[in-house]
């Protein structure tokens, strides 16, 4: 025929060579053959060295863990120009402003900024999708997930396991918050509730650090971290598969399960309305997953640093503390949090032409395109709902603050981290005399974006708290 | 920008019907061209127009060159319509444009195939395309028998062929798309006309991705250049009309048949285990590379380790960020060669402006019923899809389309490959490279799964140009013109 | 070695043009056995056409225009070594064709040679790729590619990616024939530093200019400099404005004319069916993968066209020869070879392109990706057609799609005889085969492994 170009130079017999195994199947046995290496292996440092490939970058990623320095700089705008458009960037500032940013889903978009990502290291998933029957369906299916009283459950489990973790560092009055407390709880808490272990917990750290990494904070594409986070989604999604897999047979054949998030999605699969295929239990339960450990590590790790520059507060939230009244150590941890929130900013897309703050003197057209950033901790400082926002005061009402976001994309995990966070402080804040490390040690250090230590010293005690 | 007249646009071009599960095409022939006229004017206020929401039934009506010289267009008004729309599909380059070579030839074709010279009798032409929807089978008997009642009515049109496509699934099938005969679900994607009040909805990417200019599917409004697409006009002193082409446009009817039997056997072969057993999941895999979507209806893209019905009907995807190599989805997969989308090119996002330049709104409907257990064979029954698109520009849409992006086997970079769906292959089968990491692989043995059996290009007027066509005075029109184009040299102007 | 171009024109006696085109459609329709000419045996050829330009306003010529590794002197010596006969008939066709000396190489290679006018402007692809490097590097791929193929209990591809390189390389390494791809082939001088030589060469005007500006308005120079500098500053600013009035003026001038051009535009497109030959030009077209494209176009009148015109192409040649030497003209990558020549007489410009892809795709690239330097060119030119309204020299013309489109379908000339010496291969084809045989026994880093791979 007219467009065929004559040599075909590739001949191929008729019976085609078997293709290749299954992807999937593949990655499995891969994955099976490295795991029982993989606990023997030390926490692999690439993410360290992705961040320092680009000034600019790292700069950027300094900055996004430097509250202070944001608060300095956002400090004029909040002031002068609470809503500043710069070239294709907007920024917002206004407590007010951001709430109706985030809270107008429709014009001010996620999907854009998300969407690919997400596709690329764990599929689709909420925090990529649009308002949309999709979304509402897969969030609302995640909803019927968390059950009344899992609080409960969660806050006695936290307080069990951090009281064990802290107790292992009893002898060496020296603790490591984040990879001796918060990582390992975080895990554990993985394990527990959401029913996802992991082959062991070296593994699974390094999966959800290297995956959480490619997926949200690699902004520049760094290649390397780009590799390392598709290499550790692979071997997720395999291991995963394996997992529901076997968890939908123990269901189907009557054997006792767990009660946990992974058996109460897939048992949500048996009634069509709330079925998600199997792949679609798969992504949402590698989505929320992700995006626990990071985030309650980093959380704790912020708390406790910005409770330790300040004597007074500190004092207090240790009182209460050691009163068992967690809900205190609550309001602390989060008054400490606002100064070094774990997402300063929060971005979105431009869908369409809008006004923001209309009405107002602020009242200011955007064009579609544009990128807006939802400035998170200024809006923390706006003094119009924080009352003398530079003071550390714990009598704030609650549901003024930003950390988990605001409208529909709030955080899903807010439940989870509302009691998780304040627990994992209290067994830090329960320490005697407790004090940061001594000289450079006692300062947070950070693998790229995620602390990776911050070292707090304390009494030894000859018999621990029970 | 002026919005869509939509009272004036024929609602083939801004909806499918897809309420409407019964569908009757008719070919028709015009024998008495006055009489003709007469019923194109009736007709005029029963077409259904983009909007109008109907709820039992609808009409729309196009016509071919030869159509509408037979009904009394001048030749220089003829030549007022773009060359292949003159030409018609089956012109000689055409075949090599569009594939129709070998067991694709027009010559074989059930209608739509030009006159042989001596050949007798010589086959009806196709003059005129009535297109009849209607929600139920009875009302479809009812509107039928109306029609091809007034139709012959004075001798004016015969029916030549009538393309009865399958009734669309019921409410109780699974998506709200309907499936076609390889079992893929069809029609998720589809380019949403600026104008036409559907593009509100949709915000960011998805808005850049789907919503096209108006003058890429209606004349009269700017394309994708920000220019109108030239149309055709009324020339004739006392009858001149700038505005005939105005909310017309063309419509691309294949008459596509396609061996369900060969598809599966083919699938079945290439992914054989070693003892020579059927591998239902690798054949099911390999069937989606083929495509670019699982049988559901999900894309590679997203969901590339298995089929999940939940994305079935998803749309909102590129391929550079996600998967700019085809490890996913294939470089040369139907749906990546149809709409490259973001991925032709270093800039995603002017890749795909360029790519919406080339897009269709597709309105197939599939015909023949489903074969039972295509691994024990074919049962003789002809089944495949009855394709059919709007664009307002057929060289620079369906015909790049089907040769720059489906045919040509240079596409993407590749060296020797056609869409897997869609291709006439070589003697000894084509080929099919699925992309992959660390290497790709190759599957060969692919035969020609789909065969041309027809097809045309026809104008799909304005409602107000159907009035104009009734109008035209009946001494200017031959009454033997029937089933003749007329001459090409006769009004040769001079310069 | 560089690729090079000749255009040859000889006038056609206008008793034999009928005869010419018919000897030239016999060869042209079986390009590879017609008993004439077998461009086949003619090594060094990449593309080869001849077409007769005769409609009517001007004395008809014999095009003759061939892309091929090495000077044109020896090319034509070598053809008329071994298909004198061939030569000899077409010629003979033509005026001042020394019949008496045809048996005399020398003589006949004189005659060719003095009507030689090469190329104003002449893009290549992949400068220094020689035919048989492009022809070797197919074979190459082809063996790999066969290799891989072979692999049927896919062992391969389970390998890690260095190790599947490694056996391909050692594949390769194991096949005598293919003994050449082992050393790497190195790119022309001015492919890999086009960009430093310009901007070498536009430091001394750059710097030129600022050191009259610095004269002209600094307190320091003398008076006597100071004057000067200004007046050849006046005198620069004065000479652009007035080219750039001069422009306008010509360019509303078109307008006007072109809205009282008779018929319109849209008439005379629509006669498009009529055209015998522009039929049968779209009749041979994609047939391969590759296409050839002769456009000619009359050179609008006046001196200050024809000077624009000149000057454009001149820039077009020099980006050509500096930057855009890397498969791609101003984002075009369909391109194997092209050229733009004014005929002598200055009256016309024939356009010569051999491309991927059908005519319709090529000229979507034109206005998709490279509308502003194709106006400038064509917007000095005119046909029955023509050339949509221009401003500025660059924008608008060709972002007029189907003015644009009519314009150049009616420009067109039937190429009666056209060559490829690989007509299956893209320009990207090439560059994938190129970059196959070069990477093949590198060293490369995992990453650069990976994307090798990719090109398999
Ligand atoms: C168990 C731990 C966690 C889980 C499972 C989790 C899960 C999620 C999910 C699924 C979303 C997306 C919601 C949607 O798009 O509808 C989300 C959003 C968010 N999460 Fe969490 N999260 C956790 C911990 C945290 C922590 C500790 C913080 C900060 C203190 C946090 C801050 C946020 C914020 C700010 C958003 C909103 C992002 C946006 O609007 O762009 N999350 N989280
Ligand atoms: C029997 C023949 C054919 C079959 C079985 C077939 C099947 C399919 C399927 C299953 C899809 C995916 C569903 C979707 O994205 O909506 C699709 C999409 C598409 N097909 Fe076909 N098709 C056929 C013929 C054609 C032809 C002849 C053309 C035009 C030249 C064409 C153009 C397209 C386009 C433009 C899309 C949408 C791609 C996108 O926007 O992502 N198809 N086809």
């Amino acid at each position: 025929m007219a467009l065929r170009t004559g040599s075909r130079t590739m001949v191929l017999d008729g019976a085609n060579a078997r293709l290749r195994a299954d992807r999937r199947q593949r990655q499995a046995r891969d994955f099976l053959a490295r795991s029982s290496t993989a606990a023997a292996l030390p926490l692999p440092t690439v993410t360290g060295k992705a961040a320092r490939t680009g000034l600019l970058k790292g700069a950027t990623v300094k900055l996004a863990n430097n509250g202070p320095l944001i608060r300095k700089l956002t400090w004029p705008l909040l002031r002068f120009k609470p809503i500043l458009s710069v070239g294709k960037l907007v920024f917002v500032t206004r407590h007010e402003d951001v709430c109706e940013l985030l809270a107008r889903d429709e014009d001010f978009t996620v999907a854009e900024g998300n969407a690919a990502t997400m596709d690329r290291v764990n599929g689709p998933f909420i925090l990529g999708m649009d308002r949309s029957p999709q979304y509402l369906r897969e969030r609302s299916i995640l909803q019927r997930c968390i059950h009344e009283g899992d609080a409960d459950r969660i806050r006695a489990f936290v307080a069990a396991t951090a009281a064990e973790l802290v107790e292992r560092r009893q002898g060496s009055g020296r603790l490591d918050v984040v990879q001796d407390l918060a990582r390992p709880a975080a895990v554990r808490l993985l394990a527990s509730y959401f029913g996802v272990p992991g082959p062991d917990e070296p593994t699974m750290m390094r999966w959800m650090r290297t995956i959480f990494h490619e997926t949200f904070l690699n902004v520049g594409g760094d290649p390397q971290v780009r590799r390392a986070g598709e290499a550790s989604a692979a071997e997720f999604h395999a291991y995963a598969d394996h997992l529901i897999g076997s968890r939908r047979s123990q269901i189907e054949l009557g054997e006792p399960t767990p009660d946990d998030f992974l058996t109460r999605l897939v048992r949500l699969q048996r009634d069509p309305e709330t079925r998600l295929s199997d792949e679609g239990v798969r992504r949402n339960l590698g989505g929320v997953v992700v995006g626990a450990v990071e985030t309650t590590s980093k959380a704790t790790a912020h708390a406790i640093d910005e409770l330790l520059r300040r004597g007074d507060a500190l004092r207090r939230a240790q009182r209460a503390a050691s009163a068992d009244d967690v809900d205190e150590v609550g309001r602390y941890a989060f008054e400490a949090l606002r100064f070094n929130p774990i997402n300063p900013v929060l971005s979105r897309h431009v869908a369409r032409a809008t006004v923001l703050a209309a009405g107002t003197r602020r009242e200011h057209c955007i064009p579609p395109g544009r990128t807006v950033y939802a400035g998170v901790l200024p809006a923390m400082f706006d003094p119009s709902v924080f009352d003398r926002p530079g003071e550390f005061r714990v009598d704030r009402p609650a549901t003024a603050y930003l950390h988990f976001g605001h409208g529909l994309h709030t955080c899903f995990g807010r439940y989870v981290n509302l009691v998780q966070v304040p627990e994992l402080a209290a067994a830090v804040l329960r320490l005697k005399n407790l004090r940061r490390a001594p000289g450079a040690e006692g300062t947070i250090v950070y693998d790229g974006p995620f602390p990776d230590r911050l070292l707090v010293d304390f009494d030894t005690v000859e018999e621990g708290r029970a | 920008m002026s919005a869509l007249e939509r009272h004036d646009v024929q609602g083939f071009v801004v909806s499918g019907y897809g309420k409407m599960r019964e569908a009757r095409y008719l070919l028709l022939g015009v024998r008495d061209p006055r009489e003709a006229r007469r019923w194109i004017g009736e007709l005029a206020g029963q077409v259904t127009a983009s909007d109008r929401a109907e709820e039992r039934r609808c009409v729309n009506v196009a016509f071919t060159c030869e159509g509408l010289a037979t009904l009394g267009l001048d030749r220089a008004e003829i030549s007022t319509f773009p060359p292949p729309f003159q030409e018609g599909m089956t012109a000689e380059h055409r075949q090599r444009i569009l594939g129709d070579t070998g067991a694709n030839h027009p010559e074989y074709w059930l209608w739509g195939r030009p006159v042989k010279s001596g050949e007798k009798p010589p086959p009806s032409q196709v003059h005129v395309l009535l297109l009849l929807f209607a929600r139920d089978e009875d009302t479809m008997a009812e509107v039928e028998g109306v029609h091809t009642q007034s139709l012959a009515a004075g001798g004016a049109l015969e029916v030549i062929r009538s393309l009865k496509p399958e009734p669309l699934p019921g409410r109780q099938s699974v998506g709200k798309f309907g499936v076609e005969h390889f079992g893929f679900a069809d029609g998720m994607s589809q380019p949403v006309v600026k104008g036409s009040g559907q593009e509100d909805k949709l915000g960011g990417d998805d808005a850049r991705r789907t919503v096209i200019e108006a003058g890429e599917f209606v004349l009269g409004y700017p394309n994708g250049y920000g220019k109108l697409t030239p149309w055709p006009r009324l020339t004739v002193p006392g009858r001149a009309d700038e505005s005939f082409g105005r909310n017309g446009t063309y419509l691309v009817v294949r008459h596509l048949a396609q061996d369900v039997a060969a598809f599966c056997r083919f699938l079945d072969n290439s992914t054989k285990g070693p003892n020579g057993e059927s591998d239902q999941e690798q054949a099911e895999w390999l069937a989606a590379k083929l495509v670019g979507r699982w049988r559901s209806g999900a894309p590679l893209v997203r969901s590339h380790h298995r089929d999940d019905p939940d994305l079935g009907s998803d749309n909102s995807f590129g391929f550079a960020a996600v998967d700019p190599y085809g490890e996913r989805c294939p470089l040369g997969a139907h749906i990546r060669r149809s709409n490259p989308r973001d991925s032709l090119g270093s800039d995603p996002y002017k890749a795909l402006e360029l790519a919406n330049l080339h897009r269709l709104v597709r309105r197939g409907r599939v015909y023949g019923s489903e074969l039972k257990n295509p691994l024990d064979g074919d049962d003789g029954h002809e089944r495949g899809l009855l394709f059919m698109c709007v664009n307002a520009n057929i060289e620079r849409q369906f015909e790049f389309v089907q040769h720059t992006w489906c045919n040509n086997p240079k596409f993407a970079g590749l060296y020797d490959e056609q869409d897997p769906l869609l291709a006439n292959q070589p003697e000894g089968g084509g080929s099919f490279t699925v992309q992959d990491a660390p290497i790709r692989e190759r599957v060969g043995g692919l035969s020609s799964f789909v065969t041309v059996r027809g097809g045309a290009y026809f104008f799909l007027p304005g409602v107000r140009a159907l009035r104009l066509l009734a109008a035209l005075e009946g001494e200017r029109a031959r009454a033997d013109g029937a089933a003749r184009r007329v001459p090409k040299r006769e009004t040769k102007a001079a310069p | 070695m560089r690729q090079s171009a000749f255009t040859i024109l000889t006038h056609v006696k206008a008793e034999d043009v009928a005869d010419l085109e018919c000897l030239l459609t016999d060869i042209g329709d079986d390009i590879d056995e017609n008993p004439h000419l077998r461009f086949a045996d003619l090594d060094n050829l990449h593309y080869a056409s001849l077409f007769v330009v005769a409609d009517g306003t001007r004395d008809p010529y014999l095009v003759f225009e061939g892309t091929i590794d090495g000077r044109p002197h020896e090319f034509l010596d070598m053809l008329l070594e071994r298909a004198p006969a061939a030569v000899d008939k077409i010629y003979r066709h033509c005026v001042d064709y020394p019949v008496a000396g045809a048996q005399d190489r020398g003589v006949v290679l004189d005659y060719l040679e003095a009507h030689d006018i090469g190329a104003n402007t002449f893009y290549v692809a992949w400068p220094g790729w020689t035919v048989d490097d492009i022809r070797k590097e197919q074979e190459l791929r082809d063996h790999i590619e066969k290799f891989i193929d072979d692999q049927k209990d896919a062992d391969l591809r389970h390998q890690p990616p260095q190790t599947i390189r490694q056996r391909i390389a050692d594949h390769v390494r194991g096949e005598p024939t293919t003994t050449w791809a082992r050393t790497a082939r190195s790119r022309p001088f001015l492919v890999k530093n086009g960009k430093t030589v310009l901007r070498l060469g536009l430091a001394p005007p750059a710097f030129g200019f600022l050191w009259v500006l610095k004269a002209a308005f600094s307190g320091a120079s003398t008076r006597r400099r100071r004057f000067l500098a200004r007046a050849i500053l006046v005198s620069v600013l004065g000479f652009a404005g007035g080219a750039v009035r001069q422009l306008r003026k010509e360019e509303t001038d078109d307008e006007r004319r072109d809205r009282e051009r008779a018929p319109d535009w849209q008439t005379t497109y629509a006669r498009w069916t009529e055209e015998e030959e522009l039929l049968g030009i779209v009749r041979r077209e994609d047939v391969k993968v590759q296409n050839h494209m002769v456009s000619v176009t009359r050179i609008k009148d006046g001196r200050f066209r024809l000077l624009t015109l000149r000057l454009v192409l001149w820039v077009v040649n020099l980006i050509a020869r500096l930057t855009a030497n890397k498969g791609s003209l101003g984002g075009i990558s369909s391109i194997h070879f092209a050229r733009w020549v004014i005929t002598p007489g200055d009256k016309s410009l024939i356009f010569m392109s051999n491309f991927d892809g059908s005519w319709e795709s090529y000229l979507n690239d034109f206005i998709d990706l490279a509308a502003r330097g194709l106006t400038a060119v064509w917007t000095n030119t005119d046909n029955a057609v023509g050339f949509p309204r221009t401003k500025w020299l660059v924008t608008e013309g060709a972002r007029d799609e189907a003015r644009f489109k009519a314009y150049a379908r009616f420009s067109m000339v039937p190429t009666h005889t056209w060559y490829s010496a690989y007509p299956d291969l893209t320009v990207s084809n090439i560059d994938n085969n190129m970059r196959i045989r070069q990477d093949l026994f590198a060293s490369l880093d995992p990453a650069a492994t990976e994307a090798w791979l990719r090109r398999l």
